[in-house]
């Protein structure tokens, strides 16, 4: 069996000296998507920052396996995250810049991500503060995959977007997956759509992890009994 | 007459230079400034004390204005750029009430309250520019040069970096920009090119006091920016038309008391700005919606 790539043991974190998660176990194994849901204020995101590197961890570790390093690692932030006053291309640009890609390798990178999501194709000139919801959540979902991560996290794509709309959006994300062997940790709210895209699921209440197995061993009861 | 249109001419270059500096900051970066007037007063008692005490050669006044406005920028910048924007707006207050003081009180540089007298005229390559129909020249020139400096860097990625940080300063530092260092910088830029006009300002005049570098001069630059558009490259050049032109405008009504005129200007600035910021609060030449 392949390496797991990130691997979270024991891990206590928060803010100012509280914690907000506590003793969590979680593995992401290669060429998956994990679901991670719970509530609000589950510790969801915190537990997020934390895998990203970006919240020092009270307790517990965190570890890279496979040869997974934190460039090969893309984060998709909550709330879309694109610059409203830059265009579409020029918020690839800093996705390119933050990637450190130059040369001709850059345009080469834009016209992958355009093969993966060609709809961006029709608004790749316009300012990202015109883009519907959607296409907003795209431009932010294509400038995470101009890296070729390995790991691509998401947090909570489907804010503000319809159930057909999230499917729609990612419909070719899962193709890309499956094809070139990406491996997802999709964070959500939106449970019975992201099921439907997932491979495994784990479960967050109270910045514990209450619950770990697939899909079809989710029963609606038990996802009551555990939300 | 052709020497008030030249005249005319002159006030709206250095007008319309000041404004496309602080519009780089105010409207790419989204550092608001009350300070601007400061820049623009060092930039001028530099060229003038250069100018009467060493050459007037626009070689050596222009780059030394510019010096030392960038350098007084990065006095303000560095302590208050780290933290909220709130805080820049009253720290670049401070510093222009401080410029004011400093302005008046240091007769050994700027003269005083009775500023500097009998500033000879810049020469180019030995050739003293004095009448305003050439000066005019020289400030078209100035102005050209700073839209085209501008418009390279607001498309350059270092404008980029500044629409990212705009936007949002945390997502830009995400994106691995260095948030503090960008503002600085481009506070500095901005500096220097109000310094530069502020000794092309010195020598126009032949004399420079106090008394146009206040409070009112700063927010006069902002008035220009905001009604000529915000973030837009012709906007505050339209800011600086309509702000210089519409006094002497005012002046030819031949039906207004002579003795109001002044009043009368306040009630136009005033209902102009409220219609403005109502049904078109991006400006003349920014966007049209609220």
């Amino acid at each position: 069996m392949a390496e797991t790539l990130i691997e979270v043991q024991g891990l206590h974190a928060g803010y100012k000296g509280h914690a907000v998660i506590e003793d969590i176990d979680l593995s992401l194994n290669p060429n998956e998507v994990l679901c991670l849901i719970g509530h609000n204020g589950a510790g969801k995101s915190t537990l997020l920052k934390c895998m990203f590197g970006l919240l020092p961890r009270m307790q517990g570790n965190v570890r890279y396996g496979g040869g997974l390093t934190h460039e090969q690692v893309a984060l998709v932030p909550e709330g879309k995250g694109v610059f409203p006053s830059l265009t579409v291309a020029e918020n690839f640009d800093l996705g390119l810049d933050a990637a450190k890609i130059k040369g001709a390798e850059r345009a080469a990178r834009v016209d992958w991500v355009l093969g993966v999501l060609p709809q961006i194709r029709e608004f790749l000139h316009r300012r990202a503060g015109t883009l519907s919801g959607g296409q907003a959540q795209m431009v932010s979902i294509g400038r995470a995959l101009l890296k070729r991560p390995r790991v691509l996290i998401m947090d909570e794509p489907s804010i503000g977007l319809a159930p057909k709309l999230f499917q729609d959006l990612l419909g070719p994300i899962r193709a890309l997956q499956q094809a070139e062997g990406l491996t997802i940790l999709l964070v959500e709210q939106n449970v019975r759509e992201a099921l439907k895209v997932s491979d495994r699921v784990a479960v967050m209440k109270q910045g514990r992890m209450v619950w770990h197995g697939t899909p079809s061993e989710l029963s609606n009861d038990r996802l009551m009994e555990l939300y | 007459m052709e020497n008030y249109l030249a005249n005319l001419g002159v006030l709206i270059c250095v007008y319309s230079i000041l404004a496309i500096t602080l519009n780089f900051i105010m409207g790419y970066a989204g550092i608001f400034s009350l300070a601007h007037a400061v820049f623009f007063g060092f930039g001028a008692y530099t060229g003038g004390f250069i100018a009467l005490n060493y050459t007037s050669s626009m070689f050596v006044t222009l780059p030394a204005a510019m010096v030392v406005s960038a350098v007084l920028s990065l006095l303000l910048a560095i302590p208050t750029l780290r933290v909220r924007g709130e805080y820049f707006v009253a720290a670049s207050l401070g510093l222009q009430i401080l410029a004011v003081t400093l302005f008046t009180e240091w007769k050994g540089f700027t003269g005083g309250i009775g500023g500097l007298v009998g500033i000879p005229p810049v020469s180019l390559f030995g050739t003293e520019i004095f009448r305003p129909t050439s000066f005019v020249i020289v400030t078209i020139v100035a102005l050209i040069v700073t839209i085209g400096i501008f418009h390279l860097l607001v498309h350059s990625n270092f404008g980029r970096s500044l629409r990212a940080i705009r936007d949002s300063e945390s997502a830009a530092a995400a994106f691995g920009k260095n948030v503090p260092v960008i503002k600085t910088v481009s506070l500095a830029i901005s500096a220097a090119l109000a310094g530069m006009v502020g000794a092309l300002y010195a020598s126009y005049l032949a004399f420079i006091n106090v008394e146009s570098f206040m409070l009112d001069t700063s927010v006069l630059i902002m008035a220009m920016v905001i009604i000529g558009g915000t973030g837009t490259q012709l906007g505050p050049i339209v800011g600086a038309i309509v702000l210089l032109s519409l006094p002497s405008a005012i002046t030819y009504l031949n039906f207004l008391p002579q003795s109001e005129i002044g009043a009368i200007q306040q009630i136009i600035y005033g209902a102009g700005m409220t219609l403005l910021m109502l049904f078109r609060p991006g400006g003349i030449v920014g966007s049209g919606g609220k």
